[in-house]
């Protein structure tokens, strides 16, 4: 290139972007010591594209302009949004008009005490919102912790498609209760009435006995005997018969006669063939029978007085009807125990209940097996369907409901939540599908501050509460919390985490996990300062150890994974994790040095006890990364990877916003950014970390300088280091689009109006010279 | 010709320079502003803005006639619905004194 007057030509075309590490005179030429609202093109910059509103104003009722943070809700029909405000109200945004308040998690001053949801974790899995909400709080030390909201839960959210516009669908706790069958009085009405072969020797004639009673009433009446169900119980010949639960009467029963069939004449659906055995006082809860048949002489003649009152789960033989085709039942002989699991909208399965299973010794082979009093799923609970479920054949059946393994029963599903009987028919080789692994699942999952998924598996995280007692409810405080622990769901089943079987535990050195991500196949947990790894055996989570530790120095915050485009974090067979060491590129290793060594000074500024902050997508498509700022500014940093994903070949930019705080980034439709926003007068910094990156950070006025440094003179542009605060601005919803040919920013204000900023672009070469 | 940045092509001498010119290719709306600094912004001079042609055939000269042993010039734009794409910024350089006087 030819001189000018005798000037030698120095030559920029080569625009690497920022530089931030050491002092300014180490820039060199190619890079800039402020690149400021600019993007990158080949061999050049350009200003960056402008802001617009997500929604052209504001939907009455609807307050979306203090975000704390955004998610991408992949649905089964599109992309969505959930966007937590303060206040600690969710919303589904489906689209800039239809926008639904789904949850609200505020306050909370009675124990466990709480602010409220101030952030929260989230995973779509089968298009069903996995919702944690969480908080950060300081220890004594005044160190930052991320733990899920004491005496909160994990919340999943479902909205079918079809469903109309203008309905709103909460969000409920994951999970569910089991089937219950409650009774707040005083006796065990609930309870079924079951009859098993004692252990105690007895003379009990061979063949199987039904059982049943009738109370009498003031005045000797006589009643009607029952339950619908009598108890039947196979006798071996050399064994007494243990009843339990025996059912109580009426109100104003004053005594209860029990009656026994003689051996093998019990027909099914039929009263007839009973004898009484004893007169017992009313409200007898257990009773051990040892008679022959040769002293049934007393046959049962029906009363009037009203017979026993049961609610518990039923358990009885029935004969085929007959029909044409013919129905055929069938089941295997002997005691077996009968239970119910829910099934919720969103495929979640109950553990079993009700709280007593139904039992019955089913005394032929071509009988069927009708269940009765099903309990259904409690208004709100997401209950659409039950299923039943049974023991094989139980030889010595004793008493103890637990202990037992249940298998769903083939055809045993009901197909709505308001049928309370079923018949189904069975043989114990029927029995394949096990249910066992529901038995120990949480009703309710306690909030952690990260979903994850692995191997079709739910994985939580930074769940604050403590292992329980003896007693299952009480906590125990006098071990660690569960802060170190990762649950882990089953398989297919993201509700269903067994407190048994499904936990990892990582060294419990009293700082909580933060994330979890999967990586070729390897479960990797992160603490703020810690990465371990873990792999399924194809066992019970409990049984994958050891969990490996990766990186002792290095971990990430809650939100540290970089988000590849709407979800997931790996791509190109790589995570970015935003590590208090700097942005890091991790293949297995953590890969050195840093991807943000060109910004070290940057990075070294950041609060590190704000790192919770940070949050950072990645637009893999057009290879550019941002990030938030863990201190509540209006900046966000880009990093453009389009000539290299290494630390020498990246270029930074910082994006400068005039005035809202960018709290949250998600991409939409793969390449439009998205900016959760908010205004906060009181944390509102307007700064130029180029000016002062060598100086005290953060600043400590709203000049965009620290206190104790005077604004220098070469501010040339006072408009990009500081101005007056407007109050009033409401920030929320914000798409960046690169098909948008505005050139100015637009914000909505609180009052719904457009609030238009300029694009300010500010560049500074390195210092040039002989 | 006049080297650049130390941590890129090194550092020749750090003679005193004389930077006359700056050239920039570039397109868009609006005006860029100019300023060129010293080392440690002791001294600086603002520049005439360069006006920002949606389509020229030209790229534009500015006299920029600032003596230091090295400079970093920085350029901006502030007003609403400016835009700005570069791809090239040439700036002129001449060697004229080996040291500063007495030093």
């Amino acid at each position: 290139m030819g001189k000018v007057r005798g000037h030698e030509p120095f030559v920029i075309e080569e625009f690497n972007g920022l530089w931030s590490r050491g002092d300014d005179e180490s820039c060199p030429a190619d890079h800039m010591l402020l690149a400021t609202n600019i993007q990158f093109i080949h061999s050049g910059i350009e200003t960056r594209q402008a802001a617009a509103p997500y929604a052209p104003s504001l939907i009455p009722g609807i307050d979306l302009t203090k975000i704390l943070r955004v998610y991408n809700y992949n649905t089964q029909t599109g992309q969505t949004f959930l966007v937590l405000t303060e206040g600690g109200k969710l919303y589904h945004v489906i689209s800039p008009t239809e926008v639904y308040l789904i949850l609200t998690i505020g306050p909370k001053a009675t124990a466990p005490t709480h602010n409220g949801m101030e952030d929260f974790g989230f995973i779509s899995i089968a298009g069903r919102a996995y919702i944690t909400p969480f908080h950060t709080i300081p220890d004594a030390a005044g160190t930052n912790y991320s733990l899920g909201l004491p005496g909160e839960f994990v919340y999943v959210y479902y909205r079918p498609p079809g469903t109309a516009v203008g309905t709103t669908i909460p969000a409920r706790p994951a999970a569910g209760v089991p089937p219950s069958i409650s009774f707040s009085g005083t006796f065990y009405v609930n309870k079924p009435f079951l009859a098993y072969t004692s252990q105690i020797a007895g003379t009990v004639t061979q063949g199987h006995h039904a059982f049943a009673v009738t109370f009498t009433g003031a005045g000797d009446v006589a009643g009607l005997i029952g339950p619908q169900a009598p108890a039947v119980a196979h006798a071996p010949g050399n064994k007494s018969i243990q009843l339990t639960n025996i059912p109580v009467g009426p109100i104003g029963t004053i005594g209860m006669k029990l009656y026994m069939t003689k051996a093998n004449t019990y027909v099914p659906g039929s009263m007839a063939g009973f004898f009484k055995v004893i007169d017992l006082p009313t409200h007898t809860p257990n009773f051990i029978v040892d008679i022959t048949d040769v002293s049934l002489t007393e046959a049962y003649v029906a009363g009037t007085y009203g017979p026993p009152v049961k609610i518990g789960l039923q358990v009885e033989n029935v004969i085929a009807p007959l029909t044409t085709p013919p129905t055929i039942y069938f089941c295997d002989l002997g005691f077996h125990l009968v239970g119910v699991v829910f099934e919720t909208d969103t495929g979640y399965l109950s553990a079993p209940g009700p709280e007593f299973f139904g039992g019955q010794t089913y005394i032929n082979e071509s009988y069927g097996v009708k269940v009765s009093n099903i309990p259904v799923g409690p208004a709100g609970s997401g209950v659409i369907k039950r299923h039943l479920i049974s023991t094989k054949t139980i030889p010595e059946y004793n008493g103890d409901q637990k202990g037992y393994q249940f298998f769903f029963i083939p055809g045993g599903t009901i197909e709505n939540n308001t049928d309370t009987t079923k018949t189904v028919s069975y043989y114990d080789s029927d029995l394949v599908a096990d249910a066992s692994h529901l038995t120990e699942n949480f009703a309710k999952i306690p909030a952690g501050v990260a979903l994850g998924e692995y191997h079709a598996r739910m994985v939580l995280v930074g769940d604050p509460s403590y292992p329980k007692k003896a007693d299952g409810i009480t906590d125990d405080i006098l071990k660690p919390d569960n802060r170190s622990i990762a649950w882990v769901s089953a398989a297919g089943e993201p509700e269903a985490i067994n407190q048994v079987d499904g936990l990892i535990i990582t060294p419990l050195d009293g700082n909580p996990l933060t994330h979890s991500e999967t990586f070729r196949d390897v479960l990797y947990l992160f603490k703020s300062t810690r990465t371990y790894s873990v792999v399924d055996n194809e066992d019970e989570p409990t049984t994958w150890g050891p969990v490996e530790t990766v990186d002792e120095g290095i971990g990430c915050p809650v939100h540290g994974v970089a988000e590849v485009l709407d979800s997931g974090g790996v791509n190109i067979d790589y995570l970015i994790t935003a590590s208090q060491s700097g942005l890091m590129l991790f293949n297995g290793t953590y890969a050195r040095p840093e991807l943000s060594w060109k910004i070290e000074n940057i990075w070294n500024h950041f609060n590190k006890n704000n790192f919770h902050k940070i949050q950072l997508v990645n637009d893999s498509i057009n290879k550019k990364l941002w990030m938030t700022f863990p201190d509540d500014l209006n900046n966000l940093l880009l990093a453009d990877y389009s000539n290299g994903l290494n630390p020498k070949d990246i270029r930074w930019a910082l994006w400068d916003f005039e005035r809202p705080i960018i709290n949250s980034i998600v991409l939409y439709k793969t390449n439009k950014l998205v900016l959760g926003t908010k205004i906060d007068q009181l944390t509102h910094l307007r700064e130029n970390i180029m000016m002062v990156r060598s100086k005290a950070w953060p600043p400590a006025n709203d000049s965009g300088y620290p206190s104790d440094i005077t604004p220098p003179p070469y501010d040339k542009f006072p408009g990009l280091g500081g101005g007056p605060f407007i109050p009033g601005l409401g920030g929320g919803l914000t798409i960046l689009d690169p098909d948008n040919n505005a050139k100015h920013d637009v914000f909505l204000d609180s009052g719904g109006s457009s609030l238009s900023f300029a694009i300010r672009v500010n560049l500074r070469t390195a210092f040039l010279g002989g | 010709m006049a080297k650049g940045a130390i941590s890129s092509e090194g550092s020749s001498g750090e003679n005193i320079q004389h930077f006359s010119t700056l050239r920039i290719r570039m397109v868009g709306t609006g005006d860029l502003l100019a300023v060129v600094h010293s080392m440690d912004y002791v001294k600086q001079k603002e520049l005439l803005a360069l006006h920002i042609f949606d389509k020229t055939r030209v790229q534009p000269n500015r006299i920029v006639n600032f003596v230091e042993q090295r400079a970093s010039f920085e350029f901006a734009h502030v007003t609403m619905d400016e835009f700005v794409k570069i791809n090239r910024i040439v700036i002129y350089m001449k060697e004229i004194y080996t040291s500063h006087p007495g030093a």
